[in-house]
């Protein structure tokens, strides 16, 4: 029986070995490549006329579209951070969707809002809408008060209401620098006719709201777990999105942060309500729908950092959040297939589907298998407890490479930390493997099991605990950004 | 796993060795840009003390030189290169670089560029060479435009738009002729050209491209003295191109030209959606609202664009177009009367009438208000209630529309 097991467990090993290697083989082609978009997208962004930009009135307007489901913790400073962008022409369109708490209390007292009746065409359709209002202070803000109907619902309900010819989709949660927008359309408005979308790099913080500090000075959150995500969006940005982006196949815009063209949504019928999450599906969608016709289209993601979203403060709501991810990935790759090594969709079908399926769909069985089967190895002596820790630490510092790859790209091109948070954010690099992946292992086979029995619910999870001003916690402020000489 | 016996060992060292290698390197080259930062940053606050921006040029040359022989070339270019540098400090920095270390190299770098990191050295030699107004700036910047290299391109139409030379005007707007680059980013160039230009915009309004002849009438409205502009934008409200009819209705409504008006009137009947858009527009730009009842007829359009601009053309009118309003609150289409509505409550008409029937003035402004809520339907009524601090069913039952019991 033992003589079995070793014999399966010896096989299982190799198995996982391979797809380690092709996984790990994947991620170093992904920065060599990303490495060359972000050092061009730098340089690019220090020659850019920013201030030109700002004051012409040649520069496209935007809608920013803001859904919110009981954001009472963050909305007054999202929707402020919006309103104070650097930008010529703008409209921002809150859409509450049927918010229990005090959200709409909080915009009515920040924002000096009243009842208005607009009327609009309802082209994608959307649950009921209760009161539209409209900002004394600010004319440009309009709150929408509708039914629930979920995020991509409240999308579809604040792109009905959108005049101008491109969107910029955000999230409730995520407090953006003054420039944010001027630094995703200067790339739409060099090639306007190909560029559909971009997204951008939105950095994990706790609390968002706070004012991060000068470049060069800014403070990263002192808990592990925010800092282990803010790890895992750098590279998920500079290394991997960056390379998407210069190959041709980005497939993930984040809801965070995400300009589209709106013809291009109006056309696909807006975002997709039966799908967990909207935005790495309508992504898809736009691909699929593009390439299939023949038609030019280009989807890019900056390495520029834009804002700051609140990422989970507990592993449990961490999990939650990951195993939602993991759902929407299955369902959209399940649901886009037919793209899987087929030609006819170029990059996206012969480099995308692959890369999701080897690092998103079979990752984390490898990952837990793996884990599981290491110790058992060498308990039956498959392999030596010698040879089973040099895995562990071959893993740990490969990962760790890439997430000194993924500091070096994002302090080449903003340094914005201070050394010694540099410091501690690549000494948490080969430490990840021990303290952060389990749980995240963990997550995605809850979100596989999700999948598989169908669940499409979103398990929003409550706003990290804050101190309210009254009570001496801290101010909310709007952060401004300042070129550093580089 | 014989194999492993000697493969894990070397891949784990090797893993080791590379993550310490690139994690010291991270950290190595941010000490470094740090230190180099504040060199920079030093040099910096005593040029910026030193008064330098207000004195004149050869003054200044002198100055900066004195202060600079011990600054090493890259603070030199750095921060002569850098954008947010007064244009007189970065002028004399770059005419320091160039005297002490000679323009050769820099010609060089801008004439021409091979793969990634020439790309940029060729961009940082055409801003210093730029900024040194060096004699062959103009020409290299020129050949730089017809590189073909977008990010090249983009830079060289930056700076060829900072040039006070009607050369430099006429080599954009040759570039938006040869489609050399994004029409749109030319233009954010011209929009602040340092010269007068409008000579040479005027004769591209006939040119047989109608890009250039859109781009030509959207720019004049920086030249408003350019002779025979107004008669000529005009003569472009019959231009086959409708781009180019919207761009001259909407230039002339900024200029604010004589011509504006009746040109917009004749567009407002336009074939294509986005010119009557724009000449709705344009009306409303003028203020006039003696003009609002010709505008009425595009509330109904059976474009929804064309209605849109309407209504914020006439909410611009303010609300002496009120009246005119009020006279499509009966119109036969419901998209006309919801407009008219909609844009009578936007002027606060609504608010006051409502204030005053709740407060139990009757007679005409009931009647009035009446019209107007029935046109608009049982949401108008519901936030003119809220805006009123009152109950909708009150409003209602006072002007008896019983449009809540209807829904």
């Amino acid at each position: 029986m033992k003589a079995i097991l070793a014999v399966f467990l010896h096989w299982s090993l190799l198995v996982c070995l391979a797809h380690l290697l092709l996984a790990y083989g994947l991620y170093y082609f992904l920065l060599a490549v990303g490495w060359a978009e972000v050092r061009r997208r730098r340089r690019e962004t220090q020659a850019e006329d920013f201030a030109g930009l700002s004051a012409s009135r040649f520069t496209i307007p935007v809608s920013v579209v803001a859904p919110v489901y009981n954001e009472e913790a963050l909305v007054v400073s999202t929707v402020g951070s919006l309103l104070a962008q650097d930008y010529p022409e703008l409209e921002v369109i809150v859409v509450s969707d049927g918010s229990r708490d005090r959200t709409l209390e909080c915009l009515h007292e920040a924002f000096d809002l009243e009842p208005r009746h607009v009327f609009h065409r309802r082209v994608l359709a959307s649950r009921e809408v209760r009161a539209l209002y409209r900002s004394r202070r600010d004319p440009r803000l309009l709150v929408v008060d509708k039914v629930n109907g979920g995020k991509a619902d409240a999308l579809n309900c604040g792109l009905n209401l959108a005049r101008y010819r491109y969107v910029c989709c955000v999230d409730g949660d995520t407090v953006f620098d003054r420039d944010a927008l001027l630094r995703g359309m200067r790339l739409v408005m060099r090639d306007p006719a190909n560029v559909l979308g971009v997204t951008s790099h939105v950095a994990i913080a706790a609390r968002p709201e706070l004012d991060p500090g000068a470049p060069g000075e800014q403070r990263i959150d002192t808990d592990l777990l925010t800092n282990f995500q803010r790890l895992d969006y750098l590279r998920a940005f500079l290394n991997n999105r960056s390379a998407w982006s210069r190959l041709d196949f980005m497939l993930c815009t984040v809801g965070a942060f995400a300009i589209w063209r709106r013809d291009v949504l109006m056309e696909l019928g807006g975002f997709a309500i039966d799908f967990t999450c909207e935005d790495i599906e309508l992504t898809f969608r736009v691909h699929e729908r593009w390439l299939r016709e023949g038609r030019r289209c280009r989807v890019l993601s900056l390495p520029d950092t834009v804002g700051r979203t609140e990422g989970p403060d507990r592993l449990s709501r961490l999990v939650s959040q990951r195993a939602r991810w993991q759902r929407v990935i299955l369902e959209t790759v399940w649901h886009y297939r037919h793209m899987f090594l087929n030609p006819r969709y170029r990059a996206v079908g012969m480099l995308g589907l692959p890369y999701y399926v080897i690092s998103e769909v079979l990752a984390p069985f490898f990952e837990v298998l793996s884990l599981a089967m290491l110790p058992l190895a060498a308990w039956l002596g498959v392999l030596s407890l010698r040879q089973a820790s040099l895995f562990l630490v071959f893993i740990a510092f490969a990962n760790g490479i890439l997430t000194s790859a993924a500091v070096m790209f994002q302090d080449a091109s903003e340094r914005s930390y201070r050394v010694r948070d540099l410091l501690r954010l690549i000494l948490l690099g080969p430490a990840e493997l021990f303290i952060y992946r389990p749980p995240l292992a963990w997550a995605r086979i809850v979100g596989t099991w999700g999948f598989l029995r169908g669940d499409k619910g979103w398990h929003k999870f409550e706003r990290n605990s804050r101190l309210a001003a009254a009570e001496g916690g801290a101010p909310l402020l709007v952060p401004v950004r300042s070129e550093a000489l580089s | 796993m014989p194999g492993l016996a000697t493969g894990l060992p070397l891949a784990a060292a090797a893993a080791f060795v590379v993550w310490t290698l690139l994690s010291a390197y991270v950290l190595t080259s941010r000490l470094l840009h740090d230190a180099r930062s504040r060199r920079i940053r030093a040099t910096r606050r005593r040029l910026e003390r030193s008064g330098l921006e207000s004195l004149p040029p050869r003054r200044r040359l002198l100055h900066a030189s004195r202060i600079l022989s011990e600054a090493s070339r890259r603070v030199v270019t750095r921060i002569a290169a850098d954008r947010n540098t007064p244009p007189g400090l970065a002028e004399a920095l770059a005419v320091h670089a160039l005297g002490r270390w000679g323009a050769a190299p820099l010609l060089r770098d801008a004439a021409r560029h091979r793969g990634e990191g020439g790309r940029w050295r060729r961009i940082a030699a055409l801003r210093l060479l730029t900024k040194a107004a060096h004699p062959r700036s103009l020409r290299l910047l020129q050949a730089a435009l017809r590189s073909g290299d977008a990010t090249v391109v983009d830079a060289a139409v930056g700076l060829i738009g900072s040039v006070p030379d009607r050369r430099a005007g006429e080599a954009l707007l040759r570039a938006i002729e040869q489609r050399l680059y994004s029409p749109s980013r030319i233009a954010t160039a011209l929009e602040r050209f340092p010269v007068d230009i409008g000579d040479l915009l005027m004769p591209r309004l006939r040119h047989a491209d109608q890009v250039v002849r859109y781009w030509a009438a959207v720019l004049l409205e920086r030249f408003p003295f350019a002779p025979g502009l107004g008669p000529r934008l005009a003569s472009l409200g019959g231009d086959p191109d409708a781009s180019v009819r919207k761009a001259a209705v909407d230039t002339l409504s900024r200029l604010g030209a004589p011509e504006a008006v009746p040109t917009a009137l004749a567009l407002l009947d336009d074939p294509v959606l986005f010119v009557r858009a724009h000449a709705a527009r344009a009306l409303g730009e003028l203020r006039r609202a003696d003009l609002a009842a010709s505008l009425l007829p595009l509330l109904a359009d059976r474009e929804w664009w064309v209605r849109l601009a309407a209504k914020q053309a006439l909410e611009a009118m303010g609300r002496p177009a009120a009246a005119a309003l009020e006279s499509a609150l009966d119109h036969p289409d419901r998209f006309a009367r919801n407009g008219a509505a909609e844009v009578l409550q936007n002027l606060g008409v609504l608010d006051d009438l409502a204030r005053g029937v709740l407060a139990g003035a009757r007679g005409t402004d009931e009647a009035r208000l009446r019209r107007a809520v029935q046109a608009g339907g049982r949401p108008l009524l519901e936030m003119l209630a809220a805006r009123a601090n009152d109950g909708a069913e009150r409003l209602d039952a006072v002007l008896a529309t019983g449009l809540l019991e209807a829904s």
